[in-house]
């Protein structure tokens, strides 16, 4: 028999059965659905990352530390760490525990910039301005941040430079200061002037030396800590991008030359000062990932630890194939279970049509056809679990999809479910050959059928 | 020519034993009709079975167009069936649920014939038992005598050189019998295949032009009504 044959007889044969069949598949139907939503969502969650990375970091820079501490991926290293004028403690839990941190030095700045193939270093300046205001307006707390070029943010009003720095005394304000600075609206505000303040750290020596010199009758006023107020331009009011990786408040953005005098005055005499967690560095003909490539082993041989942002988004990545892999194991359990499903269904299936069988087989049809006829039955009914759960999957990723995008806000344009036509219809393929490999034993048993006793059933 | 040759069929082990077919010898012309009757457990059924090729007998020979059955392997037995045999049951065996046209196809797909030729072959096999208007309705809603037909233009559809019937009418009332008798000896007549009914009706067995009775296992009676066969 032509398996062509073979095929058309399984399937009107299904039809017969209707309810049973669709019973049937409905168990592999939910697998499909599960496997189906799981790759789209994996799908959908790689895109965003891919876009957020791109979006926020220059694939022709690196991340240089002189500590992998500072990607923080992994257990923190607990061990004593040798005291070194470098190291820095930072808080990283609520509980007040912290984590020792090897800093980036004005010595390791200059090495780096000695080096060839690194064009330019950016220093991550950790900026503290007291507060913002603006004539007659009262005074806000803030967090700001050296514009980066790699990162975009979306913008309210006004312009952005397009790839270079702002220009000393221009500034980005985010949209949550416009109405609270007394601006109509984020248009007005562009233009318009704003201060910063910023302070001196105290620098008057120890308690016993202050003692001393009051004391001795000294004036101690000068030495309070200095403060200064900063004049700037808006040129741009920022709003929250959806491919920002700024969890907290959106900050202010200020240029280069500008953060560098807010940093020194407001650290200078401190311990950190001048030392850095980590710094930006934009490597020459980085667009080309061999040179960076290149650039991070001649660094690490060098003791620094470096970071593209390959690797950012490969460390990403890697949990979401983790989590898509978790999800994924309860969708194949489903799979698992509607093979049981598939297999009672073909032995009554065998056992309603022994007369049928007993006939084929009268009539010269080989135990191979038999066999094969009774698979693709089963084949079938993986054929339509699969079009049933991936269609489902399909028409529900769809209608929720603009729905979730909001609720994560994702940004226009993004969907968490991505469905991709190729891994539907390799997944519905394999559903199938699932599907037949469970039709076997019922296959089996109605090959092995003697023709003569099953015609004998009355 | 379908040759049996000192055929027994021992079914059991040991103690058990059940000798259905008892050391029969028996040969048909090519073309004839033949009756094998008895009553039940005289060994009909199985004498049609090792004939057909479905069981083997425990001893002896059988040998049909000058190929003995039993030396064939089993997928050249199967390709032998579906080529030159069919069957026609007392119960029909006719699939309810798909429709005549579907019903008759089967043989042909079974027999890979060509594709191209099974449309007309079926057309013909259902015009030959007057079923052509029906070929698109389910077979569930035939009669019985109806079906019985369908089952015979399946049985036909490949113009097998033998039909072995099992109990033709048996389901049936004498005038729908007497329809079905007609149409199988038609067929005989038409495509001159040797056709073998298995009955205990002694007025169809009387119809035949060869009778065969058999009483526990063993041929206790031949009749030849005048000349047999073509050769």
């Amino acid at each position: 028999m032509h398996v062509t044959d073979v095929i058309r007889r399984s399937g009107r044969s299904l039809r017969s059965a209707k309810a049973r069949t669709i019973l049937t598949s409905l168990a592999i139907a939910v697998g499909g659905f599960t496997l189906t939503a799981t790759l789209a969502a994996g799908n959908g969650v790689r895109e965003y990352t891919n876009r957020l990375v791109a979006s926020n970091f220059d694939p022709a820079e690196l991340i240089i530390g002189r500590d992998k501490e500072v990607s923080n991926t992994g257990a923190p290293d607990t061990k004593p760490k040798e005291y070194d004028e470098s190291v820095a403690s930072l808080t990283v839990s609520g509980d007040g525990s912290s984590v020792q941190i090897k800093q980036v030095t004005q010595s390791d700045l200059d090495e780096l910039r000695s080096l060839p193939y690194i064009e330019q270093i950016r220093e991550n300046y950790q900026l503290s301005i007291r507060y913002i205001t603006r004539s007659g307006q009262k005074r806000f707390t803030l967090s700001a941040q050296t514009f980066n070029p790699a990162q975009k943010p979306e913008l309210k009003a006004g312009v952005l430079p397009s790839s270079a720095d702002f220009a000393a005394g221009e500034i980005a304000l985010p949209d949550g200061y416009v109405s609270v600075l007394g601006f109509a609206d984020a248009n007005e505000a562009i233009g318009q002037e704003i201060s910063l303040n910023i302070a001196q750290q105290f620098n008057g020596g120890s308690a016993e030396e202050l003692l001393v010199k009051i004391r001795g009758g000294q004036d101690i006023s000068m030495l309070a800590p200095a403060e200064k107020n900063l004049s700037f331009k808006i040129v741009a009011i920022t709003k929250k991008a959806a491919t920002s990786i700024n969890f907290g408040t959106l900050p202010v953005l200020l240029s280069s030359q500008d953060a560098k005098e807010v940093y020194d005055f407001t650290t200078s005499g401190s311990a950190n000062y001048g030392k850095f967690m980590f710094v930006n560095a934009h490597i020459k003909d980085g667009a080309d990932s061999n040179r960076i490539v290149e650039a991070q082993s001649d660094l690490t041989a060098r003791g620094y630890f470096t970071l593209s942002s390959k690797e950012i988004q490969q460390s990403i990545t890697q949990i979401v194939n983790f989590l898509q892999i978790l999800v994924g194991v309860f969708g194949l359990i489903t799979v698992v279970a509607s093979i049981f499903g598939i297999v009672n269904t073909q032995y009554i299936s065998v056992l309603e049509r022994t007369r049928e069988i007993g006939l084929m087989k009268a009539l010269g049809m080989r135990s191979r056809d038999v066999r094969r006829l009774f698979m693709l039955e089963a084949g079938w009914i993986g054929f339509l679990g699969g079009v049933i759960g991936s269609g489902a999957a399909l028409i529900v990723g769809s209608l929720l999809n603009p729905w979730i995008t909001t609720k994560l806000d994702l940004g226009a344009g993004n969907s968490l479910l991505v469905f991709e036509p190729i891994q539907i219809v390799l997944l519905i393929l394999s559903l199938v050959i699932v599907a037949i490999v469970a039709g076997f034993l019922p296959a089996r048993k109605a090959a092995k059928l003697d023709p003569i006793e099953a015609l004998r059933t009355e | 020519m379908i040759k049996v040759k000192n055929v027994s069929k021992i079914y059991g082990k040991k103690a058990n034993t059940f000798r259905a077919l008892d050391d029969v010898s028996l040969e048909i012309p090519d073309g004839s009709t033949v009756a094998i009757v008895g009553k039940s457990g005289s060994g009909k059924s199985t004498l049609m079975h090792v004939m057909g090729g479905l069981d083997h007998p425990t001893s002896g020979t059988v040998t049909v167009g000058g190929k003995q059955l039993s030396k064939m392997k089993p997928k050249v037995l199967d390709a032998f069936r579906a080529g030159e045999m069919s069957f026609v049951f007392q119960a029909f065996f006719v699939e309810a649920n798909q429709t005549c046209f579907q019903n008759v196809m089967l043989p042909l797909e079974i027999a890979e014939v060509s594709r191209s030729s099974r449309a007309a072959k079926v057309k013909e096999a259902l015009a030959a038992v007057q079923l052509s208007e029906k070929s698109h309705a389910k077979a569930r809603n035939l009669s019985g005598g109806q079906k019985q037909r369908l089952a015979i233009a399946r049985s036909i559809v490949n113009k097998p050189k033998l039909i072995f019937a099992d109990e033709p009418t048996g389901n049936l009332d004498s005038v729908t019998g007497e329809a079905v008798m007609k149409t199988l000896f038609d067929m005989n007549k038409k495509l001159g295949s040797t056709l073998i009914i298995v009955t205990h009706d002694h007025d169809l067995a009387a119809r035949c032009q060869m009778q065969v009775e058999l009483k526990d296992g063993k041929i206790v009676n031949r009749k030849k009504a005048g000349k047999v066969g073509k050769k």
